[in-house]
């Protein structure tokens, strides 16, 4: 048997089994002798419904296994704040306590809320509380909705929770950071207490494009602040201990890079003149006879397609490449700054030298070159010229006039290394972007924790939905592995091999049913795609327009879809039934 | 119109597989009529919970129907009027009483007044209101039926549905269970008592029914079913040998026969009904749930309200006395709750009248005095009809 009959044959397997136990489900639900319990009634159904989820929260705190959660979650947050270390600097450790404090507890409030769900019907059935319920003017579709509820009324609850500590967590370490700078500009720097104050408050004002050493707009800011010459702010600052100034530049990245919300812009891929190469390209080999014998034609493709798109993201020496982004709203704000957020790959290791011309130092792993941002026909042209260090990502700023009056900005990058090394900027990975602040930290961490809530409201509305039919113990290893499924979509993905990467123009059979099979999965299993941890981290924005779409998706349809399964499920269901 | 209707009612349960296993219930006919105490008698096993399963829309009839208040046990509207005790308290544990009958007026959509005041006399006719603030969890099974009673009641519900309702009580709660059931009875409710304790249903009932294998295998009154209508009872004082053989003499020329002749005792239950009531009396403390006697006030008194139940209850203590008031029907008192009636009125007129009971009081705490539990028990009557 092929490898590829063996697969499908598998898939039906596995689809066989999915419809069996579709099939048991739907005889549970509309079997013989089955009746409808109670109709649609909703005026004052607000008011069970809330009932009902009282009782839920009630439980909910009052019961061990939904109290240990909820003291673990109550815990991990003050520990991860006195345990967060990073690199050693105050950017580090906001970096990493609020990744894991929102990751730990993201993921633990998801695996409350599978099992609180799970538990919160079944066991009621299991236990006949519902006797108590379902014996009253109770709806069944207000039994499910009310215990929806209460499950997220709790989650909601630790969330808000959660997020209120990250934030006072975060803005604890700045502020410690703050009274450690002022004592030692007090005891190193030979400041007066009220000059100190004054030099830290000034970090907050901070404005325009962050350079490196005496340019820095933190010295300006502080020179102004204390009353100090320029050149004075830079002596006291040189007399902080090494580790101090370090952290000092590193804050002034977290509050211009991490503590406030940036929308992001990147290049488009010009993937139709690149499949117009390939074709051409295709076509001259066959023409000239040397396409590889060994090869079908959609690999040969693929291969050229690689090539292509990796030259298009290769820029050798003395090579000029430019992008035109779409996107940032020109600005009428005078100080206004933005950022180019960037990756440089050297395929090989540059050696420190000196450059021929200007006899000028340049580092080992790092790569001469300028990026001209904007019109060079504008008043508002910005060149950056610099040995960049290669293969970590780099930002440099520059002022918001840059973008063209049509809303585009122009970048271009100007390979002028004197080592004669080749740099890839992987636009596929994200490798090139512009930012630009459009909200604060605050409202992006409230948006954040609200994404959170939209892959657990999936997680508690399966958890419902498998709680009508299944019992406790069955209905959360069940659901916990839907989570697990879907937590690992991108590798299921990979091993089904029906990415692009693997699939051309032309798939198989074999790839088909595959590609429909791992696609359906993707759509049923799929609870959210917003990264919340990493976007905080990067101080990227959220953004309504993406909650808002990922709410609809999610939060409304597919659990009011899950719902409306379960509240069919369970007004069918014979709650006093035995199975004999 | 009835109040349960069943016709040629069926039901099965199956295995996995879907093929019949057990004919719990089979064709089973059964009416209960607005009003009526019916007690539904069995042995385990013998498909009374099932039915009563099938009359609140717990379980869905194989074949057959069952009606309750003229419609179909699944629609939810009739449970508004519906009261249920299931045979075992399944209730929160977690929740303390006051917030488990909180609970359970929310989902019958009663405002916070109405459930608080509810709660208030519930409790304290049930008497938990010692352990009012504990939760339910750490209750005792006696303690929990009373739970379940109370439950069963905060919606002032028009059929009562209990289900072996004396299981796990002791004879205090038995008799005070038996109590509410006859009072509600008095005031025009329809009970349906399941259980397999006879005498509680011979206490109780009106009209009984014995299934056996799910199937309904005789109904009829108590006294229809109960009577010996060869025999004849007579009961004197104590008798010497001489007097007892004149009488026995005396039957043989009637052409009556002497079946046997014995002492009457009391029952283990009267007796131990005193020995208890004597300890409560002397004030012992108890951490368990203390006796009390009589029903809430808004159970079947919302009509009237209260303050004004008592009052149209003296006015019919006061005509079994003195004959009906001018321009109004006598009320029709059972004879043997007259005595009572009387001594209770007594007391009553001895006293000064409460400002209270002057004028309607709207506030919860103020409507629930004890004393209105007593005279409720005693007098009887409250609402002569069953709501429509």
């Amino acid at each position: 048997m092929s490898i590829e009959n063996f697969s499908i044959v598998l898939i039906g397997l596995g689809v066989l089994i999915a419809l069996l136990a579709l099939a048991y489900v739907v005889r549970r639900a509309f079997g013989r002798g089955s009746g409808e319990m109670g109709g649609w009634e909703v005026a004052g159904a607000h008011r069970i419904i809330w009932a009902i989820a009282r009782t839920t929260l009630s439980e909910g705190l009052r019961t061990r296994v939904a109290s240990g959660f909820v003291i673990l979650i109550v815990a991990a947050v003050p520990f991860f704040y006195f345990s967060a270390e990073g690199d050693g600097t105050t950017t580090g450790r906001v970096q990493m306590f609020m990744s894991y404090s929102l990751g730990f507890c993201g993921f633990l409030l998801s695996l409350l809320a599978i099992l609180f769900a799970c538990r919160s019907l079944s066991q009621e059935i299991a236990g006949r509380q519902i006797f108590g319920i379902v014996s009253k003017p109770v709806p069944r579709w207000q039994v499910i909705v009310g215990k929806f509820t209460g499950v997220m009324a709790m989650i909601v609850l630790l969330m808000c929770y959660v997020g209120v500590t990250t934030y006072a967590g975060t803005m604890l370490l700045v502020g410690q950071f703050k009274s450690n700078l002022k004592a030692e500009m007090i005891s190193y720097g030979s400041l007066s207490p009220e000059q100190a104050d004054a030099a830290v408050a000034s970090l907050d004002g901070v404005r325009g494009e962050g350079r490196r050493g005496a340019d820095s707009p933190i010295i300006d800011a502080m020179a102004r602040a204390t009353g100090l010459s320029k050149e004075d702010a830079v002596t006291t600052l040189l007399r902080l201990p090494e580790e101090t100034r370090a952290d000092l530049r590193r804050f002034d990245e977290l509050r211009r890079q991490i503590l406030l919300a940036r929308a992001s812009i990147g290049p488009e891929v010009p993937e139709k003149q690149i499949r117009e190469e390939v074709e051409r390209r295709f076509a001259k080999m066959r023409e000239e006879g040397t396409l590889p014998p060994n090869l079908s034609d959609r690999e040969i493709r693929e291969e050229l397609n690689k090539q292509m798109f990796g030259m298009y993201c290769t820029i050798t020496t003395n090579e000029l490449r430019a992008w035109t982004l779409k996107g940032p709203p020109p600005t009428k704000e005078q100080d206004r700054i933005m950022s180019l957020r960037f990756k440089l790959t050297v395929p090989e290791m540059t050696p420190a030298a000196v450059h021929p011309v200007t006899g000028e130092q340049l580092e080992e792993n790092t790569l001469l070159a300028v990026w001209y941002i904007g019109d060079p026909q504008s008043a508002h042209f910005y060149e950056h010229i610099e040995a960049i260090p290669t293969g970590a990502v780099q930002e440099i700023e520059f002022p918001g006039k840059a973008v063209q009056a049509d809303g585009t900005i122009t970048i271009a990058f100007l390979n002028i290394d004197p080592r004669g090394a080749d740099v890839v900027i992987d636009l596929e990975k994200g490798a090139l972007e512009v930012l630009y602040v459009v909200g604060s930290f605050e409202l992006n961490l409230l948006m954040g924790c609200m994404a959170m809530l939209i892959p657990i409201a999936c997680l508690a509305a399966f958890g419902v939905c498998a709680s009508t039919f299944l019992s406790f113990p069955v209905g959360s290893l069940v659901v916990m592995c839907l989570f697990l499924i879907s937590a690992s979509m991108g590798f299921i993905k990979d091993a089904m091999a029906i990415t692009e990467d693997y699939i051309a123009e032309k798939p198989t059979t074999e790839q088909e049913v595959r590609t429909v099979v791992i696609g359906a999965m993707e759509w049923l299993l799929s609870i959210g795609d917003i990264a919340v941890t990493n976007d905080l981290m990067e101080g990227r924005a959220i953004g309504w327009a993406r909650l808002w779409g990922e709410t609809w998706r999610y939060m409304l349809l597919k659990t009011g879809i899950t719902l409306a399964i379960a509240v069919l499920v369970f007004r069918r269901r014979e709650l006093a039934a035995i199975i004999v | 119109m009835k109040v349960v209707e069943c016709i040629a009612l069926t039901k099965v349960f199956q295995d996995f597989w879907g093929r019949d296993r057990v004919r719990a219930v089979d064709k089973l006919d059964l009416d209960i009529n607005p009003g009526e105490i019916f007690g539904l008698l069995g042995p385990n096993g013998s498909g009374k919970s099932t039915t009563i399963k099938m009359l609140l829309g717990l379980l869905y009839p194989t074949s057959g129907s069952a009606r309750v208040f003229g419609r179909v046990p699944t629609d939810t509207a009739i449970k508004a009027r519906i009261g249920f005790m299931p045979e075992e308290s399944y209730l929160y544990r977690f929740l303390t009483a006051r917030e488990t009958l909180d609970y359970y007026g929310r989902l019958f959509k009663l405002d916070r007044f109405e459930r608080r005041r509810r709660t208030d006399q519930l409790i304290e006719m049930i008497g938990l209101k010692r352990a009012a603030n504990r939760p339910v969890g750490t209750y005792s099974k006696g303690m929990a039926r009373r739970i379940g009673l109370a439950q069963a009641l905060v919606n002032d519900p028009d059929f009562l549905i209990l289900d072996e309702p004396t299981t796990g009580l002791d004879p205090i709660g038995t008799r005070q269970i038996k109590d509410v059931i006859r009072i509600l009875g008095e005031r025009g409710k329809t009970v349906l008592l399941c259980s397999h304790l006879l005498a509680d249903v011979e206490d109780v009932c009106d009209r009984v029914a014995i299934m056996y294998g799910g199937k309904m295998q005789t109904i009829g009154t108590v006294r229809e079913l109960l009577v010996h209508k060869d025999e004849t009872q007579i009961t004197t004082r104590r008798l010497d040998a001489k007097a007892l053989s004149r009488v026995r003499e005396m039957i043989g020329q009637a052409g009556g026969e002497v079946v046997g002749v014995a002492q009457p005792t009391d029952r283990l239950e009267d007796l131990f009904l005193r020995v208890v009531g004597g300890a409560q009396r002397e004030q012992l403390e108890t951490s368990g749930a203390e006796s009390t006697v009589g029903v809430s006030d808004f159970l079947s008194g919302e009509r009237k309200g209260g303050v004004e139940l008592v009052a149209s209850l003296v006015d019919a203590g006061k005509q079994m006395v003195e004959g009906p008031a001018p321009g109004k029907e006598p009320v029709e008192v059972k004879p043997a709750k007259a005595a009572a009636r009387r001594e209770v009125l007594e007391r009553l007129t001895e006293k000064e009248p409460s400002p209270a009971a002057s004028e309607p009081v709207e506030s919860p705490v103020a409507s629930a005095k004890p004393d209105k539990a007593v005279i409720d028990r005693l007098v009887g009557g409250g609402s002569q009809e069953p709501k429509s």
